[in-house]
């Protein structure tokens, strides 16, 4: 992908779901209230016919748009050469609008560590995470988009801040934003900065997509446990992302106590007001 | 990538995976010490860690998990001091290797270990059904198998056909 690549130019997705197996026989219930997918990409590595079958029928009735966990792209090692490959298969496949990982590494010196651990805000993590999107993007053309992660740590030697941080990434790689807004919200809430500050900092075309989910709340400590509904708090910070960026594609991310899909509808629906009123 | 920042980098990507992974027990307070991240915070995250761990295998062995109720976790976090996620399919293979792990610590108790073949079958069965082939791994003589998709929209049935001694016996999934 070259140097001149506009995000400006993706398509409006709209609002959808992080697909969960859960979900599968109700999808095409609900199927006016969502309008497109967001895939693991992790569980469609697989060439079995099954797992082919299911991914072409998501693909047949939605656009998909395939979220990677463990490229680790943070990695000082570089990349897992098999979860690129598999990662690019899908991308081929698939062709989607766009995809996406995460600002992390998941990786180092051959242990997974199976969860998304923060980098060192330092010159050394930007010039590995550059090193390592430049190796992905010589593999695929698909526009890349990077999310925002909670901090359960931070490093005392950071040489920039969050938002330096992030719009450095931004300007040395040609990469969006996935803005996970509960992220935002917790981390702005554990680690005390105004996450509207924060926003403001960043290149507003490059915001692309969003993520949104309940926060928890326990032993002084905000959690993204993906398990509960959206609080007002973070409706309210979704809604100034959506009037700040440039947003094509919200995603509902629910990945524990799922609940029946019906119940997720109320949520899909005032998001896509937000995106229809703000975006 | 090749200069002494990143050689750092490397380095301490490394002595955090490691203390993340290592020494995951429930009894165990390992030194988590690192002179750019606060023990505290590091120790909160390795919880985090083995805590989803366990999560995500109790979803997968639900019959172990109810035959061992409160010792699941106590067996699971003696499994994770020395077995490590793998990167491609991590979760369902963390709790395949549980199971098996479990085993021959369960065969004095015959209903928990029965337990367990029946959560490994389903791992097993699960994975077939989504992947394909691999049913073929089953611990059992494999008579043949089924898969019934004849309602539309309702959840699909498998029937596995196993060879047990001189019976057949017939297993429904779900």
């Amino acid at each position: 992908m070259g140097n001149k690549f506009s995000f400006a130019t993706l398509p409006m997705l709209g609002v959808g779901i992080g697909y969960r197996q859960p979900f599968r026989n109700q999808l095409f219930l609900q199927r006016t209230a969502i309008d497109f997918l967001e895939l693991v990409a992790d569980h469609f590595f697989s060439i079995s016919l099954s797992s082919q079958d299911e991914l072409a029928c998501l693909q047949r009735n939605f656009p998909t748009i395939p979220h990677g966990l463990a490229l680790s792209l943070g990695s000082a090692d570089g990349l897992d050469p098999v979860y690129t490959k598999h990662f690019v298969q899908l991308l081929n496949s698939l062709q989607p609008a766009w995809c996406s990982d995460h600002i992390a590494f998941t990786r180092a010196n051959g242990i997974d560590i199976g969860h998304l651990t923060p980098l060192p805000k330092t010159r050394a993590s930007l010039r590995v995470l550059r090193h390592n999107i430049t190796a992905f993007q010589d593999q695929s053309p698909i526009p890349l988009l990077l999310e925002n992660i909670t901090e359960p740590f931070r490093y005392h030697d950071d040489q920039y801040g969050d938002a330096d941080f992030l719009c450095e990434i931004c300007e040395q790689n040609n990469v969006g934003i996935l803005m996970d807004v509960t992220n935002l919200f917790i981390n702005s809430q554990n680690y005390r900065f105004d996450p509207i500050t924060f926003l403001h900092r960043l290149p507003r075309e490059r915001l692309v997509q969003l993520h949104f989910v309940g926060a928890r709340y326990t032993e002084g400590q905000w959690h993204d446990a993906h398990s509960t509904p959206t609080q007002e708090e973070i409706w309210q910070l979704l809604t100034e992302v959506v009037k700040y960026g440039s947003v094509k594609g919200i995603i509902l991310e629910r990945d524990l106590n799922i609940p029946d899909l019906s119940e997720l509808v109320p949520e899909l629906q005032r998001a896509r007001t937000i995106l229809e009123e703000f975006g | 990538m090749s200069d002494n920042e990143i050689a750092e980098l490397q380095r301490q990507q490394a002595e955090i995976a490691r203390r993340l992974t290592e020494t995951m027990g429930a009894e165990s307070q390992p030194n988590l010490h690192s002179p750019n991240i606060d023990s505290p915070q590091l120790h909160a995250h390795r919880e985090t860690l083995v805590r989803k761990r366990i999560h995500q295998t109790s979803t997968l062995l639900p019959y172990c998990h109810r035959a061992l109720d409160n010792e699941f976790e106590k067996y699971f976090r003696e499994f994770a001091l020395a077995h490590h996620f793998n990167s491609v399919d991590a979760i369902r293979l963390d709790a395949l290797h549980f199971a098996k792990w479990l085993l021959p610590k369960a065969r004095p108790i015959p209903w928990l270990a029965s337990c367990i073949r029946l959560d490994r079958t389903r791992i097993e069965i699960q994975h077939s059904t989504r992947w394909g082939v691999k049913i073929l791994r089953l611990d059992y003589a494999l008579h043949h198998w089924k898969l019934d998709q004849s309602q539309p929209n309702k959840k699909a049935t498998v029937w596995i056909f196993l060879n047990s001694g001189s019976k057949l016996r017939v297993w429904l999934w779900p």
